[in-house]
């Protein structure tokens, strides 16, 4: 399965230290995220000679500068609504503060670096907020479909709530960029919306949504916690698919059965009848 | 009977191009790279006032 997360140009890391960068690297934009503290790093010199000699304003406006930095990072990796953006004002304070109290290169400097860190930042970060615009827009979109069915009666509720569930996998799926677990969410949403259409099959499904719903919910969950996923996760996630997509051509293959039996009955009866 | 739930579409993966990366790249270090040379000249300066 491929692990999102930084790729390291190094082979391998201790055990925790290689879990810590994984859970790091797993949301929108924490690959780009380290990127942002690492910007400041030009401000080291200035900060240990501004620390050597003693002067504590430009020591305090470039380790704040840093701190900024750092936040700016955090925010980008928790990801969130409209975290590149924020991450990009965060990048441009920083800037603006270090040249302002540290560089003492007055507003209009300041302002000028500020727009500098501000526009680099949301260059570097490319993508990164459509990516997220587009998560929360189909989000919403699939809250609202949700909400309406919530209102529809004709809907049975084992089938809206395994909808809500499907919904809240894939919010997980998205945000862990892991293409298998959306493939079986998706696989499950097709067999839900074939039930929808034929609520009189549910008895015989019964019992596979709710095992497939809480695999998957599981999975979801300890992927989302930050577990190392065991090597038997992606084999694991390709059978669930298989068996949502063999049960869907089954209750497919039964009502084509059904439409043949009725045929061949209907056909036998106009004969009977004289009338063909 | 109601229709199936449309499936939520998955956002693609963002794939910024290298060239938009770097140039970002470019104006982060040009921002913070000036600022902090600035910076060091003004508290080297401090040093020997």
């Amino acid at each position: 399965m491929r692990r999102p997360g930084l790729s390291l140009p190094w082979p391998s890391l201790p055990q925790g230290w290689s879990n810590a960068v994984n859970r790091a690297g797993r949301r929108a934009g924490t690959k780009r995220a380290w990127l942002l503290p690492l910007a400041t790093l030009p401000l080291l010199p200035a900060a240990l000679f501004a620390l050597v000699s003693g002067q504590g304003a430009a020591l305090g406006g470039l380790v704040g500068a840093a701190a900024i930095a750092w936040a700016a990072g955090r925010v980008l990796a928790r990801g969130g609504r409209r975290s590149a953006r924020r991450a990009a004002v965060l990048m441009g304070v920083a800037a603006g503060l270090a040249a302002l109290i540290a560089a003492k290169l007055g507003w209009p400097g300041a302002l000028v670096m500020a727009f500098l860190a501000w526009a680099g930042t949301r260059l570097l970060l490319d993508g990164v907020g459509a990516a997220e615009d587009a998560a929360e827009e189909a989000e919403a979109e699939a809250a609202r479909t949700l909400a309406a069915r919530a209102a529809d009666d004709s809907v049975p509720a084992l089938l809206r709530d395994a909808e809500a569930r499907l919904a809240r996998i894939d919010t997980a799926g998205r945000s862990l960029r892991d293409s298998r677990l959306l493939a079986a969410s998706q696989a499950m949403h097709a067999v839900v919306a074939d039930l929808v259409a034929r609520p009189e099959r549910l008895p015989a499904a019964r019992r596979f949504l709710t095992v497939q719903l809480e695999g998957l919910e599981r999975v979801a969950a300890g992927l989302a916690a930050g577990a190392t996923p065991p090597p038997g996760l992606p084999l694991l996630l390709d059978d669930m698919r298989r068996a949502a997509d063999a049960l869907r051509v089954d209750m497919r293959r039964a009502v084509d059965e059904e439409l043949d039996i009725q045929v061949r009955v209907l056909s036998a009866r106009l004969r009977e009848e004289g009338y063909a | 009977m109601t229709s199936p739930v449309p499936r939520p579409a998955t956002p693609p993966v963002p794939g910024p191009s290298s060239l938009t990366i770097a140039a970002g790249g470019v104006l982060l270090f040009l921002a913070f790279g000036t600022t902090g040379m600035v910076a060091f000249v003004r508290v080297l300066a401090g040093m020997f006032r």
